[in-house]
């Protein structure tokens, strides 16, 4: 069905995260542009894992960061003291670059998109759940064994047949009357 | 057409709707949220996500700020530290340049400077949780360093020029040091290497150049009373740019909170309403699962 096609693109969308990962490669870059505590000079490393974007390869996206004091605050070649490359990454924030949108507003535009295809399906099951009640009705109304039904047909038949006795019994006693010639005999 | 005889499944669905719609109604009671999915209001769920993030943002930069507040702090009371101590210098070298005291009494005031000197030393070698205030960058190492063995004793600056700044969510910048060299090094006006002149001037017994560089102190004084007030600008900043951002946390918490809660009155009589169908419907399936007219028929 539609819907549904719909629904599992969405979800792909969101689980595929191709744009994510444009936002984890700029944190990369970001820690890789400063100086960490532990002496590193733009080389700190990745704070994410970066793998080739294929699809599902979100799947594998993680945090290979492990040591805290790894995370390059100072701008390169700088001291431990300095918070300019805190400043570059913290400003990621505000930048437009996930499909040309900041971070949070990307975020807030799948949330809504999400939002209103769950609100779409949920509103078509209901109708479609509310047809398919109307149909079984109908289905059942035709085919279905009513007992009341049963026992009316069943009192009519007796009746009937207790009618059709009745008309023999009377033909009997025609027959028998008209044999022995209008007198009463013991015989029937 | 006939009436389906099958009516239970129709009424056992219809009992199984008002049950979902009795939870629904009671979750929103109990949470006293309004969307409970985003799927009940999409366009509320996206604005709730904006505001989360605004909320956070200054909640986080509230946090920093009570942490700064502390490091400004300590930097402007180490510069009104070595503001009082420079003028006690400056009373001593008035002393000194008068031409009434003699030679061991201007030895006596040269200790006392190199004590005012070594005192201004450890000020500039101030440390905050362990970081060292004045030293640029390069907040790990002692920023300055005497040699007492020249004349006059040298005073090397082992940190760098940088300058840290805070950025508050509205994007103003916020200085939150100042480099060493800046302060008590500087070229138009050295706070130690002026102190270092006058201990070496009296030590001799005699004045020497010691109007001269009284006169550089009075100007390496003012210079350090101009820079603290870069401190204590900060501090202001940091204070009204804190208070400001916890008022807008407080303002969109209010706005989410119109947003994403319940109407509890309207959410209550939703449910009393769903309750009354839900006994009404119990009552009607009792009501008509009591037999058929076979079992009248056996009379």
């Amino acid at each position: 069905m539609e819907i549904t096609t719909n629904l599992s693109n969405e979800i792909a969308r969101y689980l595929d995260l191709d744009t994510r990962q444009i936002q984890l490669t700029a944190a990369n870059m970001a820690n890789n542009a400063g100086s960490d505590l532990v002496g590193d000079n733009g080389n700190a490393g990745n704070i994410f894992n970066a793998p080739a974007q294929v699809a599902g390869s979100a799947a594998a996206l993680q945090v290979v960061l492990t040591d805290p004091n790894k995370i390059a605050a100072a701008g390169l070649g700088l001291g431990t003291g300095d918070n300019s490359n805190a400043v570059v990454a913290a400003n990621l924030a505000t930048q437009a670059f996930v499909n040309g949108q900041t971070p949070s507003d990307f975020y807030s535009n799948l949330v809504s998109t999400l939002g209103a295809t769950v609100s779409e399906t949920t509103t078509q099951n209901t109708a479609l759940t509310a047809s398919v009640t109307q149909l079984q009705t109908q289905v059942s109304s035709l085919s279905g064994v009513s007992l009341d039904d049963e026992a009316a047909n069943l009192e009519e038949f007796q009746r009937s047949y207790q009618a059709a006795s009745q008309t023999f019994t009377i033909l009997n006693s025609v027959f028998a009357s008209a044999l022995n010639l209008g007198v009463e005999t013991a015989v029937a | 057409m006939r009436v389906d005889p099958f009516y239970v499944v129709n009424l056992s669905n219809s009992l199984d709707q008002t049950q979902a719609s009795q939870e629904q109604l009671t979750q929103e009671l109990s949470s006293g949220l309004r969307v409970t999915s985003i799927g009940d209001d999409p366009v509320a769920a996206a604005q709730n996500v904006q505001l989360l993030n605004s909320i956070q943002q200054d909640d986080s930069f509230t946090q920093t700020t009570s942490l700064t507040q502390g490091l400004l702090q300590v930097t402007d009371s180490a510069l009104g530290s070595v503001v009082t101590q420079l003028n006690q210098a400056l009373s001593l070298a008035d002393q000194a340049n008068n031409g009434t005291l003699n030679a061991s009494d201007l030895k006596a005031i040269s200790n006392q400077l190199a004590g005012i000197r070594d005192e201004v030393l450890s000020l500039a070698n101030t440390n905050y949780q362990g970081q060292y205030v004045f030293g640029g960058s390069q907040t790990g190492t002692t920023p300055f360093t005497l040699n007492n063995a020249t004349t006059p004793a040298t005073v090397t600056y082992n940190g760098d020029s940088d300058v840290n700044s805070l950025q508050s969510p509205t994007g103003q910048s916020i200085q939150l040091n100042l480099p060493g060299d800046q302060v008590f090094t500087s070229a138009t006006a050295n706070v130690l290497g002026t102190l270092n002149s006058l201990v070496a001037d009296y030590a001799t017994g005699t004045a020497g150049s010691g109007v001269a560089d009284t006169a550089a102190l009075n100007t390496a004084l003012n210079y350090v009373s101009q820079q603290r007030v870069t401190i204590d600008n900060s501090i202001t900043r940091l204070n009204a740019a804190s208070g400001a951002a916890t008022e807008q946390a407080t303002q969109l918490t209010a706005v989410q909170t119109n947003l994403m809660q319940a109407d509890i009155p309207s959410v209550s009589t939703q449910l009393a309403l769903a309750q009354s169908q839900q006994s009404a419907l119990i009552n009607v399936i009792a009501a008509l699962g009591q037999g058929s007219l076979f079992d009248k028929l056996q009379a």
